[in-house]
């Protein structure tokens, strides 16, 4: 018995050796994962009462196929309801409890697994780890897909412009959905992201929605990011009519007409529709006029977002002022606004927008202004007050010269690509209307005009403690040129020095001054 | 009867509790919250753009011996590199692996407000000056390079190469040129001033100033502020910390603190080593004098029962 323990004993650091070995080799051989958008996190599958089991990560279009295949239908795993409605949960339209769950699920799943074995042409797995673990061979691409103008337009050539089959309202005296004419909007107005009083989440409304017509179509075929690149782009898509006007002088509404003495915003709703591509973007939560929920005192409703916070918060994508900034970030645009200072408007900006007629005084200008361009000074123009000539071609820096030579700046040539940017586009030569508004860019916080002050004017010896944050000459000269070539992505982040300056060709390398004896 | 073993040993338990416990306590309260007005550097790494000037700036004002690769040379910028004795300075270079965004970050001694090398150092070679640099002195080190193990930044480095009066090295936060009113090497020589230097409260209050222009630019953390008790090397980023090489699990207790508490016991046990040798000797003196007294009775016994009866002596031991 003895000699017998004493081999074991011998043998375990063999055996933990190759086992070793046999960790170290599995590790070694990874399985490159492969993107898939059909994996569906079943998070009630993660046993509560044993949590070291993760949810199951459930790979749609796999079980589809297999079953498409060998001639089953949704029907095998799901169940229909009363309407005739699919139901997306797995064969089951009530609630269950956990252990009702575990059984439900355990049972169903590992017989069609068994039987799928028998057939030999899959390998279903039946062991705890192989479900109830992080998918070893698949990652998950899903996307979630919108429907932008394009798509929508796409959808209204087949359905030929029959706006009911996809659009309804629900009629509460008659409980059922009807189409309105001129009531259409977006799915999330009415569907949220989880069912609320009996009306289905935006998940099991835009599946019902889509699949009935859709019924061929795998998860992968709307949800992988590869495949949504695929669909067909409508460039010239025509207007979604719905009533709305092309434009309108904006006011916080009809209650504080005579109380505000800021100007109205002309606002070009068609502009905007061309430019957004989707309603919903600014219509967030339905068609209503904003202040109905965004009041301007704030309300319970919009959760206590003003009126003015609604159209100025720099943090929000349906504002105003947070939209128009996040045009900033465009690589044409952030070489000048990226380097200016971060969600702060100045005193002057406010009638950069508010420069319409006062309400109080709406009633009397009334339809005699119709299209945004009657308030634009020129348009798609950028004013300057000197002549194309009067721009200096060339601006020698040579306020600072150690290792080299001075920089040649193509002034003319910036001013020029600038201008050409700002012209291509609606949007900048409307907000650079105003004089000189460009030179800005560099010349900024001096007066506007032909002869602005130097840079040395202001920056000058570095790390000054009373203007602790103005750089000093040196660099305010590298942060303003490289800042906007790498914003702009001209020449990248330049770290070669050579891009921009000439050697001097002398004391060009440091450390040269002492010599070590070389090292044997 | 005096002193027993047992409550000897009692008091010894005792008294070493209560002086743990008061010097814990003081440790706690001992905070340092570095020398005002130091200076400190302040790099920002959004503006850095990789040059090496800084690197060929310190090879130059610390007479270091020049590099094979020139420093005009930037591909050494595509393998992480460390701190060496002939380079009290690196940039490294790194790279997003979702956007693709290069972020540049300089690497040297951070002069931490209170050193860990220092704590480390058992003939105190290192020195905390109230300019805020923290010094090395050859002439003391006995070379054991218990600093390079307990800096958490790994900076300092070892001139294994030099056989016979080998140092350790590591930036010096050019203190010989801040005592002559000159900006260190580095910081002098970047063209972006992605390196600012200053009194390091004027270099928190710039850099909280830059986090609040431009929100989407920085991560709302200055590194450097508390880390490691805090350091005279600030650092502000866009790229998470950790992205960028830096340590963020080294939390905000200085390095002299996990020790201190330990290391304070050990004067107090030399102190009590005498008392605590007294005491012994106390006891096994006690019991010699007892088994002495003992057996000078049981001689005195055994002759006076010799005396009286004589045949029939008895050992009653």
């Amino acid at each position: 018995m003895n000699k017998l323990l004493r081999k074991i004993m011998g043998l375990l650091p063999a055996g933990l050796l190759l086992l070793f070995a046999l960790n170290g080799c599995s590790e070694s051989t990874a399985v490159q994962k492969s993107t898939r958008a059909d994996l569906i996190n079943l998070v009630e599958t993660a046993h509560i009462s044993n949590p070291t089991r993760n949810a199951v990560k459930f790979p749609h279009d796999i079980h589809v196929e297999f079953a498409s295949k060998n001639g089953e239908e949704c029907r095998t795993c799901h169940e229909y309801n009363d309407h005739g409605d699919l139901v997306y949960t797995f064969k089951r339209s009530t609630p269950m409890s956990e252990d009702e769950l575990v059984k439900h699920y355990h049972d169903r799943c590992q017989a069609c697994h068994t039987e799928a074995n028998a057939f030999g042409e899959y390998k279903a797995p039946l062991l705890c780890g192989s479900c109830h673990a992080e998918p070893r061979r698949y990652e998950s691409n899903w996307t979630p897909i919108g429907f932008d103008k394009s798509l929508h337009y796409l959808h209204t050539m087949v359905t030929d412009d029959d706006c009911a089959s996809c659009h309804h309202v629900y009629d509460s005296v008659a409980g059922e959905l009807v189409y309105i004419e001129g009531e259409e909007s977006s799915c999330i107005i009415c569907h949220k992201s989880t069912a609320q009083n009996g009306t289905p989440s935006i998940k099991s409304a835009s599946h019902r929605a889509c699949i009935t017509c859709h019924s061929e179509n795998s998860c992968s075929d709307c949800h992988d990011p590869i495949r949504q690149a695929k669909i067909e782009k409508m460039d010239d898509t025509p207007r979604l009519e719905r009533g709305q006007p092309d434009f309108a002088l904006l006011s916080a509404g009809d209650r504080d007409l005579r109380r505000s003495k800021l100007g109205t915003v002309p606002f070009s709703h068609i502009e905007h529709e061309e430019a957004l591509g989707t309603c919903r973007t600014c219509h967030h939560e339905g068609f209503e006029p904003c202040q109905n929920c965004h009041t301007p005192g704030g309300s319970k409703l919009a959760q206590g977002v003003t009126l003015q916070q609604a159209m100025h918060a720099m943090n929000s994508p349906h504002s105003c002022v947070g939209c128009h900034d996040r045009e900033k970030s465009e690589p044409g645009c952030s070489g000048c606004h990226g380097l200016m200072e971060q969600g702060r408007l100045s005193e002057h900006s406010c009638t950069i927008c508010h420069n319409g007629p006062k309400p109080s005084e709406l009633n009397a200008v009334k339809g005699r202004f119709t299209s945004f361009d009657q308030f634009r000074a020129d348009t798609n123009k950028t004013r300057l007050s000197f002549a194309a000539k009067e721009i200096p071609e060339i601006v020698e820096v040579s306020a600072l010269q150690d290792r080299y030579q001075p920089v040649k700046f193509p002034h003319k040539r910036i001013v020029d690509t600038l201008m050409a940017i700002i012209s291509g586009s609606r949007i900048a030569t409307y907000f650079h209307g105003d004089e000189d508004v460009v030179c800005q860019g560099c010349h900024h916080q001096s007066p506007i005009g032909e002869s602005p002050p130097l840079c040395e004017n202001c920056h000058g010896e570095p790390f000054n403690p009373n203007t602790k944050n103005k750089p000093g000459l040196l660099g305010a000269y590298h942060r303003q040129c490289t800042g906007c070539h790498e914003k702009m992505n001209v020449l990248g982040r330049g770290n070669d020095c050579t891009v921009c300056h000439e050697d001097k060709g002398m004391q060009a390398d440091a450390g040269t001054s002492v010599e070590r004896p070389k090292e044997k | 009867m005096g002193i027993t073993r047992r409550s000897f040993l009692g008091w010894l338990t005792g008294a070493a509790g209560v002086a743990t416990g008061a010097k814990t306590v003081e440790a706690a309260h001992g905070h340092f919250n570095g020398y005002p007005d130091s200076y400190a550097i302040l790099h920002d790494t959004t503006l850095c753009i990789g040059c090496r000037s800084c690197e060929a700036a310190c090879n130059t004002v610390n007479n270091l011996p020049k590099p094979e690769k020139s420093f005009k040379d930037l591909t050494v910028l595509d393998e992480k590199r460390r701190t060496t004795p002939h380079a009290f300075t690196v940039v490294n270079k790194y790279t997003d692996p979702h956007t693709g965004k290069i972020t540049y970050r300089k690497d040297q001694c951070n002069h931490c407000q209170e050193p860990a090398c220092a704590s480390a150092c058992f003939v105190g070679a290192f020195k905390k000056t109230p300019e805020g640099s923290v010094q090395y002195d050859a002439s003391v080190c006995v070379g054991c390079r218990y600093c390079q193990i307990a800096c958490p930044f790994n900076i300092p480095t070892f001139d294994f190469d030099d056989a016979f009066t080998p140092k350790i090295t590591k930036c010096t936060m050019c203190q010989p040129r801040i005592e002559k009113g000159q900006l260190p090497g580095c910081v002098e020589a970047c063209p972006m001033e992605a390196l600012t230097f200053g009194k390091r409260s004027d270099l928190v209050e710039i850099a909280r100033e830059r986090i609040r222009k431009y929100p989407q630019r920085y991560i709302d953390h200055i590194y450097g502020m508390d880390e490691m008790g805090g350091t005279n090397w600030l650092y502000i980023t866009e790229t998470p910390f950790e992205q960028v090489g830096m340590r963020t699990d080294l939390g905000v207790t200085p390095a002299p603190e996990f020790t201190s508490g330990a290391l304070s016991i050990v004067p107090m046990i030399i102190g009590l080593w005498p008392v605590l040798l007294g005491g012994l000797y106390v006891i096994n003196k006690r019991r010699d004098e007892i088994d002495e007294h003992e057996k000078e009775e049981a001689v005195k016994t055994a002759i006076e029962n010799a005396n009286n009866g004589g045949k029939e002596g008895r050992h009653d031991r």
